[in-house]
């Protein structure tokens, strides 16, 4: 059984499923998002969207918690064989995962504001308005939600890739992270 | 012979002025007209920019009392231009076809305090049903009278979503019209 705080050497058990939950989340959201942008208007892709802003909306509290967990916790080591620049850089891939993990939902909170749709977290509550119902933000906030989410896949192929390369260089790093 | 004369001139001023409530005159800018729909669990609301209509209201008169709304359904707008394009269209409100909706009530009647009830007919899209407009009579003074008040109808009754959109799950059935209406008595 893993525990349930990190540790130098690996990410424990509340870490390991935050991961893995967002993951999965995200990953289909974005595969729901652009998908559902390309439907015709009709109650399909209301209730698509309708899906989408909830679960957008769940994701957002989760990464709230996730951020105050990890600030709670040890972050486990990195192995020494990484040259500087590439710690560097899993630092910068991580900070973006965690800035467009929040900016993604924000962004489209902001959007459906400025549309006048308020978000309903599945008909239990609805989220308030950011904004006003405005033509024009609306336009600038869908074009920005969009922009954050061709971001976020790029650096979620980087993410991959990079666990990837350390696989292949028999750098112990993905098994940091996987619940066994 | 005076008494007759005097007796032929009342008949004639009532047939000339039959015994009516008092006339009032729609101040547009004070005046708005709305509704709220409840699409994935979350309102959404548009305004009628131009309405206009008849009201004869006393409520010392009610039996006399009268209300003729017409609404300009071209003048929809709301705060999302492709939610108000689509209402729109001939699935919905099709306003190319059906650019008026009345609502006519010669039954007003009080419910308590200043609280009123107006039953009557509602013509919207090519269907006409009845419709029961409850308001508050806010203000009523010589000068002026404030009104506010709400409907509730079922959108699908009047054919307002056509074909795929007769599905009420992702845009409910209720449609609630709310309405502040100020106005002045029209000049004698």
């Amino acid at each position: 059984m893993l525990p349930i705080n990190n540790s130098n050497q690996r990410y424990g058990l509340v870490s390991v499923l935050f991961h893995w939950l967002m993951a999965i989340l995200i990953v289909v959201m974005l595969i729901l998002g652009l998908y559902m942008a390309t439907l015709p208007l009709g109650p399909d892709k209301l209730k698509l969207y309708g899906l989408h802003k909830a679960w957008g909306a769940i994701i957002l509290g989760l990464v709230v918690l996730r951020f105050l967990w990890k600030l709670s916790q040890l972050t486990p080591l990195l192995p020494s064989s990484m040259k500087k620049w590439e710690i560097g850089a899993a630092k910068i891939g991580h900070a973006a995962l965690y800035v467009l993990m929040v900016a993604m939902p924000l962004s489209g909170w902001m959007m459906s504001s400025a549309a006048g749709f308020p978000v309903s977290v599945f008909g239990w509550f609805s989220l308030p308005n950011l904004v006003e119902p405005d033509s024009e933000l609306k336009v600038l906030f869908a074009e920005i939600h969009e922009s954050l989410a061709f971001a976020l896949i790029a650096v979620i192929i980087g993410h991959v890739g990079a666990v990837i390369l350390h696989y292949i260089r028999k750098e112990p790093i993905l098994q940091r992270m996987l619940p066994w | 012979m005076v008494k007759q004369w005097i007796a032929l001139v009342g008949i004639i001023n009532m047939m000339a002025f039959p015994a009516m409530a008092r006339i009032w005159v729609i101040d547009k800018d004070k005046s708005i007209l709305s509704f709220n729909a409840i699409q994935n669990d979350a309102n959404v609301s548009g305004t009628f920019e131009n309405f206009d209509g008849e009201i004869n209201f006393d409520p010392k008169k009610l039996n006399e009392s009268y209300i003729n709304i017409t609404v300009d359904m071209v003048s929809l707008t709301s705060s999302y231009k492709e939610m108000t394009d689509t209402l729109k269209k001939s699935d919905w409100l099709a306003v190319s076809n059906f650019p008026k909706a009345v609502f006519e009530s010669k039954e007003v009647t009080l419910v308590k305090d200043k609280h009123y009830s107006a039953k009557g007919m509602l013509t919207l899209r090519d269907q006409t049903l009845p419709l029961t407009v409850e308001f508050d009579l806010d203000e009523y003074a010589d000068t002026h009278a404030s009104v506010k008040g709400s409907a509730s109808l079922s959108r699908t009754a009047f054919g307002v979503g056509q074909g795929e959109w007769k599905d009420t799950s992702s845009v409910k059935d209720k449609v609630v019209v709310t309405f502040i209406i100020d106005a002045t008595p029209q000049a004698k």
